[in-house]
């Protein structure tokens, strides 16, 4: 434990006290060497250096001004990676606003049917998307993935991106999900889910292959596992 | 008479006192013995963690490009931490390969990778081809446009270089700050050099990037040092030290101030020789002749030369020393000198290149083709100390005494820069 | 023979050479272009363990090696990270949770509706609903407040991918049988961390809900659901 972050327990020790009055009664008369707000060193009742206790509150001192500008955003996952195409769209989308995104469907159709052309190239024959599982046709699809770029939360129902014990689908995403293999369904799976799924003579384009391993996904806040040492 | 002579004689060795270098004490061996600890090697150690991480990685699928990006990026820093040129050599190979493997967009990001490295190697053409190249292509702009601005500049492809600047500009990024720092340097203006940089270096400390942090303090260490504020310079080289222990190249730096300000070439010898301990740049030997000769030991002075060559040759490093052999050949074998600074303007086209060429073509005996290529292609163009000495040698060769003067001046106030044997020469211009 | 008469005269040349050489030595290249403070790795959002409650998750700069690269990573406090919440159906932020640090400590400010939205955010500091101290690599610190929990700092990555593949299945000729059977197929994020800020939230504090969206586009019956996304915005 580091010195520097003590004063950071004891502070949030404090949390319910942050607002509270800075109480007056310093007694700044005949002692010489007492605590005073203003010399630098935590002292006194201060939680932090010159600051709690009988000064002014530490959140206070704080400086939470002026303007953040967006750099980076994200809804679904993968949908920029995998869509935009290149990086320049990529930055584009990045600087985008959710409600702002028509412009990107066109671009992220044509992203779509290039994958199909990949694999249509390399199996001589042509390919095209075609209407997925949830009966969307390329042009539904994209404006979908480009237009309502957020991930659906349900606040009174199961969260989960899809669940295929309950069928249900896009009311959150937990960390169990297998995001990936969803996406590669949707993209590649057709009407049944399984157009290009490594079967009769297909590639394998509706599952990566790969599960969470031996992530544990059943602990209590924040949820997540420490970190691989 | 004999009288006359004597008093004449004491004038001269009174002048001769006055014209020694004023030697200031500006370091302490307690700032930084503590440092020239070779065990003490963390970012190295980390970095070898890194490698061995990464590659296990990559020897179970070498297909695996996001391994092999990240094995380059380690390759790329134990480069500059060992000065071992293989690992540079290393990171290009592994850079190309992720190139060729990659998927269109995910190339733009070791396109970058590799045209650094190209820099790195000073193989500027290929680099700036390539970062073009990546430009036009799907790749994200504004990274790939500051390193374009990077290309440009050391091919001396100046208008290209500050219409990129020009674009990119926004005083909030980093990145941006650090390259308007260096074109206000290379335009002259090193006030406005040093003010951005303490800005990038304020950016880096908000950020509390240690990597941005490392490189801020020892630019702007560099930049102190060019504009004599050597208290300063040495003060940032110590903040660099104490967030990065085993910086080879702000040793160095430490070592020529104790040389250069305070004439204490034996002390220099000693914090050189336990940088070259884990580092194996051939420059040391180039520091250390011209503490030898510093020292009146001609023999130890040739001899660190010797090495010097040995080790350019031996180590791949393609045209990376093509300037220092340039001078080392001057005189002994001009031609080939020649040669050399022909092929190196080629490479790169700018004015301090063109004041190597220009010495070459004096030492040649080719008078007026160097005052040509000064007048044509150096003077007004550069501020570097190196152009300007080599610009006055042209002109006093062509008999342009009052050149010789102003250039004269200008370069004794760069004495710190120049080192004491330097100095000396200049005096004799 | 030449070789020795070559030396010999460099001796000479060397009083005047190694200074200028050494000053062209000062060349040291530009960092390498990054700015992975800002960079979102991924966002989830469940029901909590408390079924009143919804979990947001953001994780930034992935992937870090274990070890001291995990060790070092911070975030920035010039970096604002935010969640976006869209109770109306119009995918535009109705209310925000935010988090950014200040020293040691992160500060999570909301749910709020903020002042401005779209590109550009300020922070209402009286919207103050929490703070945590951020964890080092060895522990987990989380807080309390008014309902709501909180944690940031490292943790192991939850996403997993073989990314290593999906990169040749995109090339197509690379990879003409498309992606690995399970087995073959191998975790690129598998042994690898990110930086996660974690908060907890009554739905009581995010308003009702909007009719699902899925709507808009014929597939209907699906529950009403908040609009969620992540941005990271960088203080200018």
């Amino acid at each position: 434990m580091k010195i520097q972050n003590i004063k950071y327990i004891a502070l949030s020790l404090c949390l319910g006290l942050l607002f509270t009055q800075c109480k007056d009664d310093d007694d700044n008369g005949n002692v010489i060497e007492q605590a005073s707000c203003d010399d630098g060193i935590m002292n006194g009742d201060e939680e932090g250096v010159d600051c709690g206790g009988s000064c002014v509150s530490c959140f206070d001192l704080l400086d939470f001004s002026g303007t953040y500008r967006q750099e980076d955003i994200m809804g679904r996952p993968g949908i920029n990676t995998v869509f935009s195409g290149s990086g320049t769209v990529k930055d584009m989308f990045n600087t985008s606003l959710v409600s702002d995104r028509a412009s990107f469907q066109p671009i992220f159709q044509n992203t779509l049917e290039a994958y199909h052309d990949v694999y249509g190239d390399a199996l001589g024959v042509s390919l095209d998307y075609e209407a997925n599982i949830l009966g969307l046709d390329a042009a539904t699809f994209t404006t979908v993935l480009a237009q309502f770029d957020a991930l659906q939360v349900a606040p009174n129902a199961q969260t989960t991106y899809f669940d295929p014990n309950t069928g249900l689908a896009l009311t959150g995403r937990t960390l169990a999900d297998d995001v990936i293999d969803i996406s590669l369904i949707l993209m590649f799976g057709g009407n049944d889910g399984a157009r290009f799924d490594g079967n009769n003579g297909t590639p394998q384009l509706t599952s990566d292959g790969v599960g969470p391993g031996d992530r544990d996904f059943t602990l209590p806040f924040p949820y997540l596992e420490s970190p691989v040492q | 008479m004999m009288k006359g002579y004597i008093i004449l004689l004491g004038l001269l060795l009174l002048v001769g006192c006055e014209s020694k270098p004023k030697y200031e004490k500006i370091t302490k061996v307690e700032d930084y013995d503590v440092f020239l600890n070779t065990q003490n090697t963390p970012t190295l150690d980390e970095t070898l963690l890194q490698q061995r991480y990464w590659s296990n990685r990559l020897d179970k699928d070498t297909t695996g490009i996001g391994d092999i990006g990240q094995l380059a990026n380690v390759y790329e820093q134990l480069f500059a931490e060992t000065g071992n040129m293989q690992h540079l050599l290393a990171a290009e190979t592994l850079y190309k390969k992720a190139i060729a493997i990659s998927a269109d967009n995910f190339r733009d990001g070791f396109e970058r990778g590799l045209a650094k490295n190209y820099i790195s190697q000073h193989r500027f053409k290929e680099a700036n081809e390539l970062l073009q190249k990546s430009f036009e292509g799907p790749s994200q702009k504004r990274p790939t446009q500051l390193m374009l601005f990077d290309s440009t500049m050391e091919l001396g492809d100046y208008d290209r270089a500050y219409e990129y600047l020009s674009a990119l500009k926004d005083m909030s990024d980093y990145n941006y700050l650090i390259r308007l720092s260096k074109w206000s340097d290379h335009i002259g203006d090193l006030d406005s050099a040093i003010k951005y940089m303490e800005m990038a270096k304020e950016k880096a400390e908000s950020h509390e990037s240690k990597p941005l942090k490392i490189w801020s303090y020892s630019n702007l260490a560099d930049f102190y040092g060019h504009a004599g504020r050597i208290k300063e310079s040495y003060a940032h080289y110590l903040k660099t030290l104490e967030l990065q222990p085993d910086n080879s190249y702000v040793k160095r730096k430490i070592a020529w101030i104790v040389y250069a300000a305070e004439g204490n070439a034996k002390e220099s010898h000693r914090i050189l020789d336990s940088v070259m301990k884990n580092h194996q740049l051939p420059d040391y030997y180039l520091l250390k002749a011209e503490l030898y000769a510093f020292e009146g030991n001609t023999a130890a002075s040739k001899n660190a030369e010797e090495q010097f060559v040995n080790a350019v040759e031996a180590g791949q490093y393609g045209g990376m020393y093509n300037t220092y052999l340039i001078e080392l050949y001057a005189e002994a074998a001009p031609k080939k000198a020649l040669e050399i600074a022909e092929k190196e303007v080629a490479n790169r086209n700018t004015p301090l290149i063109h004041s190597y060429l220009a010495f070459a073509q004096l030492q040649n005996g080719q008078d007026a083709e160097a005052l040509k290529t000064i007048e044509t292609n150096v003077e007004g163009k550069t501020f570097e100390p190196v152009a300007l000495y080599h610009s006055a040698l042209v002109y006093k060769a062509n008999g342009n005494s009052k050149k010789v003067k102003e250039l004269k001046a200008e370069l004794e106030e760069a004495s710190f820069e120049l080192g004491p044997v330097m100095a000396s020469k200049v005096k004799e211009l | 023979m030449k070789k020795t008469k070559f030396y010999g005269l460099l001796a000479v040349v060397a009083l005047g050479v190694f200074s200028v050489v050494l000053i062209a030595a000062d060349h040291i290249d530009s960092p390498a272009v990054a700015g992975t403070a800002v960079d979102i790795a991924d966002l989830y959002a469940f029901e909590g363990s408390n079924p009143d409650n919804t979990v947001f998750i953001a994780t930034i700069q992935g992937p870090l090696t274990p070890g001291a690269v995990t060790e070092n990573a911070i975030f920035d406090e010039n970096v604002l990270i935010e969640f976006n919440i869209d109770n109306t159906g119009d995918f535009v932020e109705d209310l925000v949770i935010q988090a950014i640090r200040r020293d040691s400590v992160m500060y999570f400010f909301g749910p709020y509706a903020p002042a401005e939205v779209g590109m550009n955010s300020t922070i209402n500091r009286d919207n103050l609903a929490g703070q945590v101290e951020i964890s080092g690599i060895d522990e987990t610190i989380t807080s309390n407040n008014n309902g709501m929990s909180f944690y940031a700092g490292p943790r192991r990555d939850a996403f997993y991918f073989d990314f290593n593949q999906f990169n040749l299945v995109v090339s197509g000729a690379a990879a003409p049988e498309g992606f690995l059977p399970s087995g073959q197929a191998s975790d690129f994020f598998v042994g690898l961390n990110v930086m996660a800020v974690v908060v907890e939230v009554p739905n009581s504090m995010l308003g009702t809900a909007p009719a699902h969206v899925a709507g808009a586009v014929g597939i209907n019956g699906l529950p009403d659901a908040y609009n969620v996304w992540v941005t990271t915005k960088r203080k200018q």
